[in-house]
């Protein structure tokens, strides 16, 4: 393997729409492969929402994913660099900034979760890690092939169940051989 | 190579600082150091005290660069015969005058604590991961003169209240030692060796002394002879200095040394 490394999307805010395309990670690389180990979602909604909460799903795009904005990518070990050709996109440049919308089609769910709502505004909020693949992908790979990807959607009953105060973002790590 | 040392380190609570960048924590593995640290656990907890009905702030692990401030923290061992590199540093924020001076690097992972949309009823706090639990058998690899830094990132100044956030963080790591080559000598003075001669070695990344540091100071025994271990890679340098009756001698470099 030629090393683990690790991205981090920026603060998102609900689009008020569904459904929200939050991330993705490509490879359009014809000779390497990726193999994802985590990938996680964390959310703060900080509105009131007493109908059911969105999903977060994801899926294997139908096509590799455009816009958005490519993040950087952290390495485990500095002695090791991702190949130019895993590109991971987030939905904004800044936490908390203006939308970049990544253009992806889903396609067949590979897992999905629930994140939170607030009932009512009340009380302590708490913010686990909401794993969007199972954790058995540390172990068992889930392989990213030329021109794959996975996206991470926020899939909602109605796009008012999305909204504004609906703070998103994402965190993925993966192997490059 | 073998693991040298394993042990962590328990940040005392660091007050939130009325700002939206508050650096809480840094892992240093200095320039100097004969080892590589694995983190192999980093975890983040805390306790807000008064409402924040506003999104609450995110903690972010970079590989921070430009580290400065704040305060040494002690190291803990998980075994008392082993003992960690003095070139691998920890540092906290401690309050308003001393924090943490640094310049963050691409986000590694990033967290959410929780918050209090109001203050009422029980409040819990549980470990956060600030690295993917990945870590656990994974290297994430601090080589010498790499660091690691935590940094809470809020919306607004009043989203990490001083007198509301109460910040703890927890890490363990591993060190693994690293390759060196031994460079040594003897001191001489009208050809017998010298006792209590000072000999500094210092170590670089190449031969224009790039990121030079003192690795050693050693003061010869009887036999007049030096010895020190110089990082494969790397150049090494030996100077010397004595005094005798009053009379201080030196002699040539020995630079160079690879």
């Amino acid at each position: 393997m030629a090393g683990i490394f690790s991205a981090a999307s920026f603060r998102t805010l609900g689009a008020a729409a569904t459904p929200q395309n939050l991330f993705t990670i490509e490879n359009i690389d014809a000779t390497k492969l990726i193999y994802i180990r985590r990938l996680t979602v964390q959310l703060d909604a900080t509105a009131v929402l007493v109908s059911v909460m969105p999903q977060v799903k994801v899926s294997r795009s139908a096509a590799v994913p455009t816009g958005g904005t490519v993040l950087a990518k952290a390495q485990f070990d500095t002695g090791n660099a991702s190949n130019a050709n895993s590109i991971v996109r987030g939905g904004n440049a800044s936490d908390g900034g203006v939308a970049t919308a990544i253009t992806a089609t889903a396609g067949t769910s590979i897992w999905q979760q629930y994140c939170m709502r607030m009932h009512t505004v009340v009380g302590q909020v708490l913010a686990p890690d909401n794993n969007v693949l199972p954790l058995l992908v540390e172990t068992e790979n889930l392989i990213l092939r030329q021109n794959q990807a996975l996206l991470v959607q926020v899939v909602a009953s109605a796009g008012a169940s999305n909204p504004a105060t609906n703070h998103w973002f994402c965190n993925v790590v993966w192997e490059e051989d | 190579m073998a693991i040298t040392f394993t042990g962590g380190v328990m940040v005392p609570t660091v007050f939130g600082n009325d700002a939206v960048t508050q650096h809480i924590f840094a892992l240093e593995n200095q320039i100097g150091s004969r080892v590589d640290v694995n983190v192999r656990r980093l975890v983040v907890q805390n306790d807000p005290q008064t409402a924040l009905a506003s999104v609450m702030p995110q903690v972010k692990v970079s590989r921070g660069v430009n580290i400065s401030g704040g305060i040494l923290l002690d190291k803990a061992v998980l075994r008392t015969t082993e003992t960690s590199d003095p070139f691998v540093k920890i540092r906290s924020a401690l309050g308003e005058g001393s924090p943490i001076t640094a310049t963050r690097g691409d986000t590694v992972w990033q967290q959410y604590t929780s918050r209090l949309h109001t203050a009422g009823e029980q409040v819990i706090a549980r470990d956060e991961p600030l690295l993917p639990r990945l870590v656990d058998t994974f290297d994430f690899k601090l080589k010498p003169g790499e660091s690691l830094l935590a940094t809470v990132i809020s919306a607004t100044a009043a989203s990490n209240l001083a007198l509301s956030h109460n910040w703890l963080v927890d890490c363990i790591w591993e060190e693994v030692d690293k390759a060196t080559f031994a460079i040594s000598g003897t001191v001489t003075l009208s050809g017998s060796p010298v006792a209590g001669a000072i000999v500094s070695v210092i170590e670089a990344d190449d031969v224009s002394m790039t990121n030079p540091v003192l690795i050693k100071t050693i003061v010869t025994g009887a036999g007049g002879t030096w010895a020190a271990d110089i990082l494969t890679g790397k150049v090494g340098a030996a100077f010397v200095q004595y005094e005798s009756g009053g009379t201080k001698y030196t002699a040539p470099g020995s630079p160079y040394l690879a």
